[in-house]
């Protein structure tokens, strides 16, 4: 003890040490961290009293926030959650790149948002049971006649969102234009699509890159400034996200899951909230392409 | 298009925006006092301590020190909300920087002074409180209330925990109607009126200094 308080000493003196005490500072706090990341299991759920979801306010038509109050398809699956779960729910509202952190460090218990099941969110994360299909597609202005098909995507510039889907349909989208000897233009990055969405609309952008259902909203509020595209990639779905490995938590929302679409209420919100039905939604979460995930 | 609910909306944003910036202010500026004498103090511990803050502090990005706080500290066992947790980080942040103006006036204080109170027999604390401090923060207040616009333009960080300000309750607004320009243009000027009377009051405050004590 004497020898480490002796060698921290002399450290301190230099502006080089000082950096390296800070590294084997943060790399303790993230070991910390580590561990805890499993997340609360339903037992320990039920002992505390609550579940913690995280949901996201600049979604739509999934969850977004009007006049402050929540609303979207996963705001009323959330509400339907409440009414069955035998414990409070507390809600926290916030940006999509504050959720999976959140998630991953056992903040909150459930990302009860529409994320899109890809490869590398399995590597991290797991995933219920499909709530809504989520396959990539693209928009582009109304009347651009260049951009008639995907392989027009070539050399064009492209929005997508910072550690969305979106962004990892790329190489996906990438492997279809080479097959018509084409390839990836410009990729713009964007925190929010109402951005990109302001972008392509400003000709700085010739597509932005979502999911079929947001965009189809986008189009039904905006018919005369954008028009939908074809589907990118492959089949995709979105689910609710929990941490790696937290099967009790996964099995009770399965559950819930399961009892909404025996019942039609899945199929009711869906049409409330989406305008659009997915009547053979897999009742195990797959990866693009409908590969399953376990 | 801007409606009136839309611009209600926004001010209730603003509001936030004010209070964790006005709590971060508040406590910031006194802490930054405290931590700048720790770096100027006799003691070698207490002053690498202060000095390693302060660096680390300064070098990380606000966003990623505020969820460093919300995410991070559960892990040592201590949980916040997220307005806390927001107002706690940007203290902590705004902390540091106070810090650096504070050192630089006490740096620069005319060591002259400080050895005739000596000589007059006058402790250090009673030294401090009636010669150095009453000149020290006059010298500072300009820098400290620039740190302090600094600040409020780096709270919309803090909507990566969920704590809705001004600037998320504009995207909030874009997402729905797919319109950004017309909230974020209202939200510029709303920024803009907060921190115009800021500088104003700074400014008055300034200016009454000179007139009552004259210049330093």
């Amino acid at each position: 003890m004497t020898t480490l308080t002796d060698a921290m000493r002399r450290l301190c003196g230099t502006q080089v040490s000082r950096w390296l005490l800070l590294v084997v500072a943060v790399f303790g706090l993230c070991a910390v961290g580590a561990r805890v990341a499993a997340g609360a299991t339903l037992d320990e759920i039920k002992k505390r009293g609550y579940m913690i979801v995280a949901t996201e306010d600049d979604y739509p038509p999934f969850e977004y926030v009007v006049n402050g109050k929540p609303m979207g398809y996963d705001h009323a699956l959330l509400a339907e959650l409440r009414k069955v779960a035998p414990f409070e729910i507390r809600q926290e509202i916030l940006p999509w790149q504050g959720i999976l952190p959140g998630v991953a460090s056992g903040k909150y218990d459930v990302a009860l948002t529409a994320a899109v099941i890809t490869d590398e969110r399995a590597k991290s994360l797991d995933f219920t049971m499909p709530i809504s299909e989520s396959t990539m597609a693209y928009v582009k202005r109304k009347g651009d006649t260049r951009i008639q098909a995907i392989k027009d995507l070539s050399g064009k510039t492209l929005g997508v969102q910072q550690g969305g889907a979106s962004f990892q349909v790329l190489p996906y989208l990438e492997t279809d234009l080479k097959k018509t000897g084409g390839s990836l233009g410009n990729i713009v990055q964007y925190g929010a699509f109402s951005e990109a969405y302001q972008d392509l609309a400003n000709k700085r952008l010739d597509a932005v890159i979502h999911n079929i259902v947001s965009l189809s909203t986008l189009v039904n509020e905006k018919p005369n400034v954008f028009e939908l595209g074809q589907r990118v990639g492959e089949k995709s779905y979105a689910a609710w996200a929990i941490a790696k490995g937290n099967d009790s938590v996964r099995e009770f929302l399965n559950n819930f899951l399961a009892k909404e679409k025996a019942s039609g209420s899945m199929k009711k919100l869906q049409t409330e909230w989406l305008k659009i039905t997915f009547d053979d939604l897999p009742s195990q979460p797959m990866l693009p392409g409908d590969r399953p995930m376990h | 298009m801007l409606t009136a609910s839309i611009l209600l909306d926004l001010l209730n944003g603003a509001v936030v925006t004010v209070i964790v910036s006005v709590a971060a202010i508040t406590a910031g500026v006194p802490l930054g006092l405290l931590l700048a004498l720790g770096r100027c103090s006799k003691g070698r511990i207490l002053r690498a301590a202060c000095s390693t803050y302060a660096s680390f502090v300064r070098a990380v990005p606000v966003v990623t020190f505020v969820m460093l706080i919300y995410f991070g500290l559960p892990a040592l066992g201590w949980s916040l909300d997220p307005l806390p947790a927001a107002i706690l980080s940007l203290t902590l942040n705004t902390t540091a920087f106070n810090s650096e103006i504070w050192r630089a006036a006490i740096v620069d204080f005319p060591q002259g002074q400080l050895d005739s109170a000596t000589a007059f027999g006058m402790t250090r604390f009673v030294a401090f409180r009636t010669i150095v401090f009453p000149q020290i923060w006059r010298a500072s207040l300009p820098s400290l209330v620039n740190e302090m616009t600094l600040l409020i333009k780096a709270s919309p960080a803090v909507a990566i925990i969920g704590v809705v300000d001004l600037t998320r309750k504009g995207r909030q607004i874009a997402a729905t109607t797919y319109e950004p320009l017309p909230p974020f243009l209202a939200a510029a000027v709303i920024y803009g009126v907060v921190l115009l009377l800021l500088v104003f009051a700074a400014r008055t405050l300034e200016r009454q200094v000179r007139v009552r004590l004259g210049k330093i």
